[in-house]
C-alpha cells in the first residue's frame, strides 16, 4: 500500500522545499538577483544548528534561532560584500557567487571534514499519520516550515515593509523615485532568503545528516521549485514546492530512489521548454 | 627611486630570512618515516625518541614493536626506499591507509630498514571518498605520486572505480600498485586477461568481492541456524559496482538457505552513492514484512542509513557489509544508532587478535593513533611487509622485476596468511591460517562491537527490542 507513504512523505517534504526555495524566489523576484549560493545558506544552517546544539551546548530552540540569526546576516554579508559591486551584472553575480558557494564548501569540508554530521533531533519518537510511521521531527520540519513560510508571506503582504518589497519587485525604479530605498530593500530580501534557507538546512540537517556538498542539491531544488512557480511568485513557489516533492516520492516509491535526483533538473528542463514564465509567474525572463 | 629601491631589498632579505628560519624548524622536527607531497625522495630529516623496545622479528618476516613511541631512524646519506600512499586521505578509510603504513614503516626501519635503506612514505590524496569527486581526481593523484614523489610502489586505492582508472595506468608507470581498499572482481580479472599490462596490480585488502559474499553467505547460513523465523531479506545496495558484482551471488545462494528476498525484483534496492534520505527505503522495508537488511554500503551514506531504522524502529535487524560501520567513530556518528548493526570485517578486526602479530598491530595501531583499525589500516600494513620482503628478496626496487616476488607472497599478518591468486586478489579461506579470513561483527555499545560470527569466536546475536 503506496500510497499513504507518497501522500506523508511528499507533504512533509514539499514543506521544507516551500521554505527553502522562498527566499530564492524573493531574492530573484524583488532583487533580480540569481544567488547560486543560496544553496549554501542551508548547509550552513544545518553546521550552524549542529555546533551549537552538539558542541556548545545551546538547546534545540536556541539552535535553530542562533542557525537563522546567522545565515541571516550571511545573508546580508553576501549582498553588500560580493553582490552588490557586480549587481549591474547578471553574468558576473553568477559567477561569483558560485564561487563563494565552492569557497563555503571548501572552508566548511576544512573545518569538519568531508563526512556529514549528524545533530540530534529536537523532539524525538516516531507518530504514524495515515497509518505512516514517521519521525516527529519530520513532522516538526514541516510544520516549522509552513509557519514560517506563512509568516514571511504576511510579513510581505501585510506590513508597509512588505509593500516596500512588493514596489521594489514590480518597478524598482518608480519605487526608488517614491523614495523606497532599494538597497535597503535588497538588503533584507538577501537577508531573509538567507534566514529562510538556514533555517531549512537546521530542520532539515537533523534526518538527512548536513555534508559540505549538501549546497548543491539545494540551490538545484529551490531552482527547480521557483522555475516551475514562478519567478517572483510566492504562490506559486508553494505550489510548485510540492509538486517537485511529490513527484520526486512518486518517483522513489514507484520506479527507483536512484532516479529521485533527476526530477528536479528534469522540471528545470521541461518548465524552461514548455512554460518560461511558470505556473503563476509574473516575471518574464 | 633608490630609496624604493633598498626598501624592497630589505624586504625581499626579510622575507627570504622568515622563510628560511621556518623550513629549517620544519625540516628538523619532521618525522623521517613521512614526507610531503611535494619531496624529493632524497630527504634525510632525522628525528629520535628516547624509549626502549623489544623486537621479534618471526619468520614471515613481520617485526613486532614493543616500544612505547613511534620511533623513526633515518642514517644521513643513504637514499630511502619510497613507497606511496595513494587514497582519501580525510576519509577514514585513507587515514587508516595512512596509519596502518606508518606503523610497518616504523617497525621495519627499527630493523634496519630494507637493503639497508630506510622506508619512507609520501603522500597523495584522491578525494574519492567524495562520490562527486571524479575518477580524473584520482588519476592525477597517482600521476603526482610516481612522477613527483618517485614512489616506488604504491599502496591504497578505496572506490573501485577509481582504483580500476589507476589500473589502467599501470602498464605506463610499471610500479606495484597494492589496493588496500578496493573489492571489485573486475580488478583481478584484467590481471588474467592481459597479464603482461596488469600484473603490477595486486589485491591485499579486502578480499575481492565475490569472498564477501562467501563470508556473507557463510555468515547467513549460521544465522538461519540460530534464528530459524528470520526468512525475509531485503537488501539494500550503494549502486556502485561493487556491489552490482555481489549481490548476483546473493540471489542465487540466499534462497538455497531457506531465505526469501522481498525487495523489489528479488533483486537489490539500489540507492546512490552519497544519499542521505531513507525514509522511502525503510517505508519499503516495513511494508514488504523484511525482518532482515542486507546492507551494502561502502560510504558514509550508512551513517544516515542506520540512524533512519534506529529512529523509525524499522523491525528488520540490518546485517551485512557497511564500511562506515567498521569505524570505532561510527557510533558516535550515528548517535548510538548503530546498535544491533552486524557488519562483515576481516577476522583481524574485531577486537580479539587471531594471532600475535594481530595482536601486536592492534596493540600498537590504538597506542599511537587513539583509535581502532579498520580494514584497510590492516591491509596497507601489510602491503608495506609484502612490499619490503619483495624488494629484500629480490636486491631491487624495479617494478617489473619486483613482480614475481610479490605474487610468493606467504605472509602472516593481523586478518590471516596472505598468498595471493592468478589473479593477484588476496586468497579467502574461513580459516585464517590458510588463507584470509572474515568475521562477523555486532556493535552492542560505545567503541564496542562483539563478534557472532564464525562459531568459534561467536557471542549470541541481539534482535533489536522493537522486532
Amino acid at each position: 500500500m503506496v500510497l499513504p507513504e507518497i501522500l506523508v512523505f511528499g507533504g512533509l517534504l514539499g514543506a521544507v522545499y516551500a521554505l527553502l526555495s522562498l527566499g530564492f524566489s524573493l531574492s530573484y523576484g524583488v532583487a533580480r538577483i540569481l544567488n547560486l549560493a543560496h544553496g549554501s545558506f542551508y548547509m550552513i544552517g544545518g553546521y550552524v544548528y549542529y555546533v551549537f546544539l552538539t558542541l556548545s551546548g545551546v538547546n534545540g530552540v536556541g539552535s535553530l534561532l542562533l542557525a537563522v540569526a546567522l545565515t541571516f546576516l550571511l545573508g546580508i554579508a553576501l549582498y553588500l560584500g560580493l553582490i552588490r559591486p557586480v549587481r549591474s551584472a547578471p553574468v558576473r553575480v553568477l559567477l561569483i557567487t558560485l564561487s563563494a558557494a565552492i569557497v563555503a564548501q571548501e572552508v566548511v569540508s576544512l573545518a569538519f571534514g568531508d563526512r556529514g554530521v549528524g545533530a540530534p533531533f529536537i523532539i524525538g519518537g516516531i507518530s504514524a499519520p495515515l497509518g505512516v510511521v514517521v519521525e516527529n521531527q519530520r513532522i516538526l520540519a514541516a510544520g516549522v516550515s509552513l509557519a514560517m513560510f506563512l509568516s514571511v508571506w504576511l510579513l510581505i503582504r501585510t506590513t508597509k515593509l512588505g509593500r516596500a518589497v512588493r514596489a521594489v519587485a514590480q518597478d524598482a525604479e518608480a519605487a526608488s523615485l517614491m523614495g523606497i530605498n532599494d538597497t535597503r530593500i535588497s538588503v533584507i530580501t538577501l537577508g531573509l532568503s538567507g534566514a529562510t534557507a538556514g533555517l531549512a538546512g537546521a530542520l532539515l540537517g537533523p534526518l538527512t545528516g548536513i555534508s559540505p556538498d549538501a549546497w548543491l542539491n539545494a540551490t538545484v531544488v529551490a531552482f527547480a521549485v521557483v522555475i516551475l512557480g514562478g519567478l517572483g511568485s510566492i504562490p506559486g513557489t508553494f505550489l510548485a514546492a510540492f509538486l517537485v516533492s511529490y513527484s520526486q516520492i512518486i518517483v522513489a516509491f514507484e520506479v527507483s530512489s536512484s532516479y529521485e535526483i533527476i526530477v528536479p533538473l528534469a522540471v528545470i528542463a521541461v518548465a524552461v521548454l514548455v512554460r518560461p514564465k511558470g505556473l503563476l509567474g509574473k516575471v518574464e525572463e | 627611486m633608490a630609496r624604493s629601491a633598498a626598501i624592497a631589498v630589505l624586504v625581499v632579505i626579510v622575507i627570504a630570512a622568515v622563510a628560511g628560519v621556518v623550513s629549517y624548524y620544519y625540516v628538523s622536527t619532521a618525522p623521517a618515516s613521512t614526507s610531503t607531497s611535494t619531496s624529493t625522495a632524497t630527504s634525510t630529516a632525522t628525528s629520535t625518541a628516547t624509549s626502549t623496545s623489544t623486537q621479534t622479528v618471526t619468520s614471515t618476516g613481520i617485526s613486532t614493536v614493543t616500544s612505547t613511541s613511534i620511533k623513526t631512524v633515518t642514517s644521513t646519506g643513504v637514499q630511502p626506499i619510497t613507497f606511496g600512499i595513494l587514497g582519501p586521505l580525510t576519509d577514514v578509510t585513507g587515514i587508516d591507509e595512512k596509519e596502518g603504513a606508518q606503523l610497518a614503516v616504523t617497525e621495519i626501519n627499527a630493523h634496519g630498514g630494507v637493503l639497508g635503506r630506510p622506508l619512507q612514505l609520501v603522500y597523495e590524496d584522491t578525494q574519492e571518498a567524495d562520490p562527486t569527486i571524479p575518477v580524473s581526481t584520482g588519476l592525477a593523484a597517482m600521476n603526482r605520486i610516481v612522477t613527483v614523489d618517485h614512489a616506488q610502489v604504491i599502496i591504497g586505492g578505496e572506490r573501485s572505480d577509481v582504483v580500476l582508472a589507476e589500473e589502467q595506468q599501470l602498464p605506463k608507470y610499471k610500479v606495484p600498485f597494492l589496493d588496500t581498499g578496493a573489492a571489485d572482481t573486475s580488478l583481478g580479472k584484467q590481471v588474467i586477461s592481459n597479464y603482461s599490462l596488469y600484473k603490477y596490480f595486486f589485491m591485499v585488502s579486502p578480499v575481492n568481492s565475490t569472498a564477501l559474499a562467501t563470508g556473507l553467505i557463510s555468515y547467513y547460513g549460521y544465522f538461519h541456524y540460530v534464528e530459524p523465523n528470520l526468512t525475509k531479506v531485503y537488501i539494500l545496495a550503494e549502486d556502485i559496482a561493487v556491489w552490482h558484482a555481489l549481490v548476483p551471488v546473493l540471489q542465487y545462494y540466499l534462497p538455497t538457505l531457506g531465505f526469501t528476498i522481498v525487495s523489489p525484483g528479488g533483486g537489490a534496492d539500489y540507492f546512490p552513492y552519497g544519499s542521505t534520505d531513507f525514509t522511502t527505503q525503510m517505508s519499503n522495508v516495513r511494508s514488504t514484512g523484511a525482518q532482515v537488511i542486507c546492507i551494502l554500503a561502502a560510504g558514509q551514506d550508512s551513517v544516515q542509513l542506520i540512524q533512519t531504522w534506529a529512529n523509525l524502529k524499522v523491525p528488520a535487524i540490518p546485517m551485512g557489509i557497511d564500511v562506515a560501520a567498521e569505524s570505532p567513530s561510527f557510533w558516535g556518528q550515528t548517535s548510538g544508532a548503530a546498535k544491533y548493526e552486524t557488519i562483515e570485517v576481516g577476522i583481524g578486526d574485531t577486537g580479539t587478535p587471531i594471532n600475535t602479530i594481530g595482536a601486536n598491530f592492534y596493540q600498537n595501531y590504538s597506542k599511537y593513533y587513539n583509535t581502532l583499525p579498520i580494514y584497510t589500516a590492516d591491509g596497507a600494513y601489510e602491503s608495506v611487509y609484502i612490499a619490503a620482503q619483495a624488494i629484500e628478496k629480490a636486491g631491487t626496487t624495479n617494478g617489473t622485476v619486483l613482480i614475481p616476488y610479490i605474487e610468493k607472497t606467504n605472509l602472516t599478518g593481523p586478518d590471516g596468511v596472505v598468498t595471493f591468486d592468478r589473479s593477484h586478489n588476496v586468497v579467502y579461506n574461513p580459516d585464517y591460517t590458510k588463507g584470509a579470513a572474515l568475521s562477523m561483527v555486532q556493535w552492542t555499545a560505545f567503541n564496542t562491537y562483539t563478534p557472532v560470527w564464525p562459531p568459534t569466536v561467536a557471542k549470541p546475536i541481539a534482535l533489536p527490542p522493537w522486532m
